[in-house]
C-alpha cells in the first residue's frame, strides 16, 4: 500500500509541473497589468512596481523564480491546523504577492478564505450525503416502485435546477418572502441554512443517481442471491453485502466534487455574498490578479491529486477486487 | 424495456429496421416525447418571436417593471410588424406624441375598448398606430416585454448549446479516435493531456478566452466546446480500442488505406451511436455552462441575452419584482428537463444493452 501511494504520488509530481506552466504562461497573457486602474500611473511609479513585483526581469527568470518559491521545502502540517491556515510555515510553499491587494500575499488571502469555503463545503457535503444515499439505495431496492420515481424525479430536479436557478428561488422564498433567514451575508450560524442546503441539495442529486446506478449493478450479482439463499434478510444484504460494492461510484465522484466544494462554489459564494475562495477567485479573474489566480488554480489542481489519490485508497479497500496497481475505472 | 421483446405483434412487420425499432422504443417514453416537444415548441417560438408580434427590443419607460398581466399600449410606426415604444393607457395622453383635445379622447375610447387606433401625426412625429395588448410575463427594468426576452434568450441559449456541442464533438471524436487507433505511447500521452486538462478549473480556459479576444460571443462557443470535449474523446476512444482489433479494419489495412482514411472512414462511423447519445446529454450540460458564464458575467454581453444573464438580472432584482427571476428559471430549468429526459430517452431506445433496467 505504501508503495502504491509513493507510487501515485510521484505521478502527480510532472502534472502538477505542467499544471503550474501552463497556467503561469497562459495567464501571462492576459492583456493588461495589475496596475491598469482607473487612475493613470506615472512612469516612475510603474517602475518601481515593476521592480517590486520582478515584472522588470525577463520571462523565463520570472518564472524560475516563482516555481522556486512554490516548492514544497518542509513537511510541518501541525501549522496548517493552528490558529492560521500556513502554507508557508507548514510546507514552505510560497505564492507570492497579491497584485491587487498591495500589501498582502496570496498565502494571507488563501488562509483567510479558505475556511469559509471549507465549513461551507463540509456542511454542503454532509447534506449532500445524508440525502443523496439514502435516496439512491431505496431507489435501488425499490426499483420500479413509487418510491423509485420519486427518488429519480427528484434526483433529475436536483440535476436541472442548478445552484443559480435555486440559490435566488431559495433567498426570494425563505429570506424575501418567509424572512426566516437573512438574504446574504455570512455572521451567524442561521447564515449557513440557506447556502449549505442549497449547494448540498445540488449536489444531492448527484450523488442519489449514482449510488442508485451503483447499487442496482451489484443488487443483480451472483454473491447477492447466494446472501438472499442463505436468509439473511434484506436489510442485511443491502447493509452488509451490497452498500459497500454499491458506493464505489458515489466514492469516486468524490474526489473532484470535494476539491471543488472546499476551493468554494463561485455561484453559491457569489449569491449569498459570502466571502469564500471561490468568489475571490473570480474577482481575481475580473481584477486581473494574476498571483491570486494562479494560487488558486495551483492550490485546486494540488486538491484534486491529493483527494483523487485518497479516493483511490478508499476505493481499494472497498473492492478487493480493484487491483493497486491499475487504474480505477 | 425488455417487455417490448415479448410483446405480442398487432399489425406491424414481423421484421423492422433497427431505427424504427428505436423510434418505436422513444416514442413510448412519454416523459422523453414530452421533452422533445417542449424542446421543438421552445425552438420554435424563441426563432420566431416576430411571427408571434413580439419586439425584444422595444422599450416602454412609463411600464418599466410592469407586472405579468399587465395591461399595456404598443405603439408601432406605420408599416411596422414590431413594436417600437410600450406605454399604458395611464400615460398615454401625457405623450408629446399623442393628439390633445377631442382627437385624443376619441382615440382613448377605442383604445380602453380594446380597439386599435391610429393617430394622426402630432408635431414633428409621424402618423403612429396604437394597439392594447398585455405584458403576459410582466416586464423588465427597463420596460421591455419579459416573454419577448425570455424567447430571444433561448434563442442565444439553444444556439449555445447547439453549436458549442459540435465543436466539442469534432475536437472529442477526433481526439478519442486517433488516441484509440494509434495506441501505446500516442494513446498513454494523449489521455495522460485529458487527464491534465481535468484537473484544471474550467473557469480558468473560459477567464482568459474571455479576456483575451474581448467579450466575443463566437468565442463562447469554442471556449464552451475546448472545455466539454475532454468527455467525448474518453468515451470514443474507448469504443475505438473495442473497434481498432475487428477483422474489417485489418482488411482496409491490407488493401494499402492510410491511416486517415481508416480512421475517418471506418472507425469513426462505427462508433457512432454511443458519441450520439452522449452528444444529446451534451447539449443540456453546454447549456448549463454558458449559462454558469453569464450568471457571473461572463457568457453573452449586453444587448444580447440567454436564459443564464436574464436569471442573473432576475436575482438582481428579486426583491422588488419577482418575475424577472421566477419566469427565466422556470423556463431555463424545463428546457435542461426536456433536453435530459431526451437524451435519457434515446440512451434507451438506440442502445439495447444499457437499457434501463
Amino acid at each position: 500500500m505504501l508503495r502504491f501511494i509513493g507510487r501515485r504520488l510521484l505521478e502527480a509530481i510532472p502534472v502538477m509541473i505542467i499544471i503550474i506552466t501552463a497556467t503561469f504562461f497562459v495567464l501571462r497573457l492576459l492583456p493588461g497589468g495589475p496596475f491598469t486602474q482607473e487612475k493613470a500611473v506615472t512612469p516612475e511609479v510603474k517602475r518601481n512596481l515593476e521592480a517590486y513585483y520582478h515584472l522588470d526581469e525577463p520571462l523565463w527568470k520570472q518564472y524560475v523564480e516563482y516555481v522556486t518559491a512554490l516548492m514544497p521545502k518542509r513537511i510541518a502540517p501541525a501549522h496548517l491546523f493552528g490558529d492560521n491556515f500556513d502554507l508557508k510555515a507548514a510546507f514552505g510553499i510560497d505564492f507570492g504577492p497579491s497584485y491587487r491587494y498591495p500589501n498582502r500575499t496570496v498565502n494571507e488571502i488563501i488562509a483567510e478564505k479558505l475556511p469559509i469555503s471549507l465549513e461551507l463545503g463540509v456542511e454542503s457535503l454532509v447534506i449532500a450525503l445524508a440525502i443523496g444515499i439514502p435516496l439512491g439505495v431505496l431507489a435501488a431496492v425499490f426499483r420500479n416502485s413509487w418510491l423509485d420515481y420519486v427518488g429519480s424525479s427528484v434526483s433529475m430536479l436536483g440535476i436541472c435546477v442548478p445552484t443559480f436557478v435555486l440559490g435566488p428561488l431559495m433567498v426570494l422564498l425563505f429570506a424575501i418572502h418567509l424572512r426566516w433567514f437573512d438574504a446574504s451575508g455570512w455572521f451567524g450560524p442561521s447564515d449557513r441554512v440557506l447556502p449549505a442546503i442549497t449547494l448540498g441539495v445540488v449536489y444531492a442529486a448527484y450523488i442519489a443517481r449514482m449510488s442508485r446506478a451503483g447499487m442496482l449493478e451489484i443488487l443483480d450479482q451472483d454473491f447477492i442471491r447466494t446472501a438472499r439463499a442463505k436468509g439473511a434478510s434484506e436489510f442485511r444484504v443491502v447493509v452488509r453485502h451490497a452498500l459497500r460494492g454499491g458506493m464505489v461510484p458515489v466514492v469516486s465522484f468524490l474526489g473532484p466534487a470535494i476539491a471543488s466544494l472546499m476551493t468554494g462554489s463561485f455561484i453559491i459564494e457569489t449569491i449569498f455574498q459570502i466571502p469564500g475562495l471561490g468568489r475571490e477567485f473570480v474577482n481575481a479573474g475580473f481584477n486581473r490578479d494574476r498571483t491570486l489566480l494562479i494560487g488558486t488554480v495551483i492550490l485546486y489542481a494540488g486538491l484534486i491529486i491529493v483527494l483523487n489519490l485518497v479516493v483511490d485508497i478508499v476505493l481499494a479497500a472497498m473492492n478487493p477486487r480493484i487491483s493497486r496497481e491499475g487504474t480505477v475505472k | 424495456m425488455s417487455q417490448i421483446v415479448s410483446e405480442p405483434v398487432e399489425h406491424e412487420d414481423l421484421s423492422r429496421s433497427p431505427t424504427a425499432d428505436a423510434w418505436h422504443r422513444l416514442c413510448r417514453n412519454h416523459m422523453a416525447v414530452a421533452g422533445g416537444i417542449y424542446v421543438i415548441v421552445l425552438a420554435l417560438a424563441s426563432f420566431l418571436p416576430w411571427a408571434l408580434g413580439l419586439s425584444t427590443t422595444a422599450q416602454g419607460l412609463d411600464v418599466v417593471a410592469a407586472p405579468p398581466g399587465a395591461h399595456i399600449i404598443k405603439i408601432y410606426t406605420p408599416g411596422q410588424r414590431e413594436a417600437i415604444e410600450y406605454t399604458d393607457l395611464a400615460h398615454l395622453p401625457g405623450r408629446a406624441d399623442f393628439p390633445s383635445g377631442a382627437a385624443g379622447e376619441e382615440l382613448l375610447r377605442h383604445l380602453r375598448s380594446g380597439e386599435e387606433a391610429v393617430a394622426p401625426p402630432v408635431g414633428d412625429s409621424p402618423s403612429l398606430r396604437y394597439r392594447p395588448g398585455r405584458f403576459w410575463l410582466g416586464a423588465d427594468t427597463l420596460g421591455r416585454d419579459l416573454l419577448a426576452r425570455i424567447l430571444f434568450g433561448s434563442r442565444i441559449s439553444l444556439t449555445v448549446g447547439l453549436v458549442a456541442t459540435l465543436v466539442a464533438l469534432v475536437i472529442g471524436v477526433t481526439y478519442g479516435a486517433i488516441s484509440g487507433f494509434y495506441g501505446g505511447k500516442v494513446d498513454v500521452v494523449m489521455m495522460r493531456i485529458v487527464d491534465i486538462i481535468y484537473a484544471l478549473p474550467f473557469v480558468i480556459f473560459v477567464i482568459v478566452l474571455m479576456v483575451l479576444f474581448g467579450h466575443n460571443f463566437v468565442l463562447l462557443f469554442f471556449a464552451i466546446g475546448a472545455v466539454e470535449w475532454l468527455t467525448m474523446a474518453r468515451i470514443v476512444r474507448g469504443q475505438v480500442l473495442s473497434v481498432r482489433k475487428m477483422e474489417y479494419i485489418d482488411a482496409a489495412r491490407t488493401m494499402g488505406l492510410s491511416s486517415r482514411r481508416i480512421i475517418f472512414r471506418h472507425i469513426i462511423p462505427n462508433v457512432l451511436g454511443p458519441v450520439i447519445v452522449y452528444t444529446t446529454l451534451t447539449i443540456p450540460a453546454v447549456m448549463l455552462v454558458e449559462a454558469f458564464l453569464s450568471f457571473l458575467g461572463l457568457g453573452v454581453q449586453i444587448p444580447m441575452a440567454s436564459l443564464g444573464s436574464l436569471i442573473k438580472d432576475g436575482a438582481d432584482t428579486m426583491e422588488e419584482y419577482w418575475w424577472l427571476l421566477v419566469f427565466p428559471a422556470v423556463t431555463f430549468s424545463l428546457t435542461l428537463f426536456s433536453l435530459n429526459f431526451l437524451g435519457d430517452g434515446l440512451r434507451d431506445a438506440l442502445d439495447v444493452r444499457s437499457a434501463k433496467d
